[in-house]
């Protein structure tokens, strides 16, 4: 694959992998640079695959295979990555609208924005992410109750926690 | 009523389509054959259709989508590099090893 070749490849991935950086760094300069670095170790970690992997103008089919491929490594980096970082720098969300989303962990906001916002099937969540299925399945659920403003099924509520 | 908890228990899992086929198929008949339940099931569908709104999706920006290309270009330009240089060293030796 040349030079020019592998950034026709990975430019239509950038908004979504910018995207997901922001779920985990609510800072856009902070967002830009993890797209950077997980995008830099993704590729020196299989450069010899991408490398030596051929790229055909013509064929969309295997263009279109070859950017899923390339977009679940790039996402496993971005969110290893990103959750090291937010463990290590706080980036409060100052905004309203996405507060509850924001109070739930980094790896918990990364597998609720590719359940809800891309529609992800867990298997492929559990694939992409290298989790096992039961975590994703728990983050799942309580993503789901958490951002629906009810504490999730384990939980007890306010009442039962008096009693 | 009883059968309502048990359904209602499921429905996330429907959702996620982490139900057997069975149990998919006994889920379904369910909702089709309850009209309490499937008005029900239909406000719980509203709600998991509204979480899409809850979880951010930031577009990108055009002066950040232009420089994050750059530093995409960068990057590729800096892993290219490094392999010519590698390979110009091996080709060094090759040639050492052959004069």
């Amino acid at each position: 694959m040349r030079k020019k070749d592998l950034f026709t490849l990975i430019q239509p991935l950038l908004p979504r992998c910018h995207s997901l950086a922001y779920c985990l760094l609510p800072d856009d300069l902070q967002a830009q640079q993890l797209v950077i670095d997980a995008f830099t170790q993704c590729l020196l970690k299989e450069k010899h695959v991408w490398l030596t992997r051929e790229w055909d103008d013509k064929d969309k089919k295997s263009q279109v295979q070859q950017r899923k491929t390339f977009l679940k490594s790039m996402f496993r980096c971005l969110v290893d990555l990103g959750v090291r970082r937010a463990a290590q720098i706080s980036t409060p969300y100052e905004g309203q609208e996405f507060r509850q989303f924001y109070q739930m962990d980094p790896r918990t906001r990364a597998v609720a924005w590719l359940r809800f916002q891309q529609n992800w099937p867990l298997e492929e969540i559990e694939r992409a992410l290298g989790m096992k299925r039961y975590e994703v399945i728990e983050k799942v659920h309580n993503a789901r109750f958490l951002m629906m403003g009810q504490p999730p099924h384990w939980m007890p509520t306010s009442r039962e926690a008096q009693v | 009523m009883m059968n309502h908890e048990h359904f209602a228990r499921k429905i996330a899992s429907y959702f996620d389509g982490t139900l057997r086929d069975g149990e998919k198929t006994e889920f379904e008949a369910y909702v089709g054959t309850h009209s309490d339940f499937a008005e029900y099931f239909r406000q719980k569908e509203a709600e998991q259709n509204s979480l899409k709104l809850r979880v951010p999706n930031c577009a990108l920006e055009e002066d950040t989508a232009e420089r994050l290309e750059s530093e995409v270009r960068e990057a590729i330009n800096n892993l290219f590099r490094n392999d010519d240089a590698k390979l110009s060293e091996r080709l060094g030796s090759w040639l050492k090893e052959r004069l």
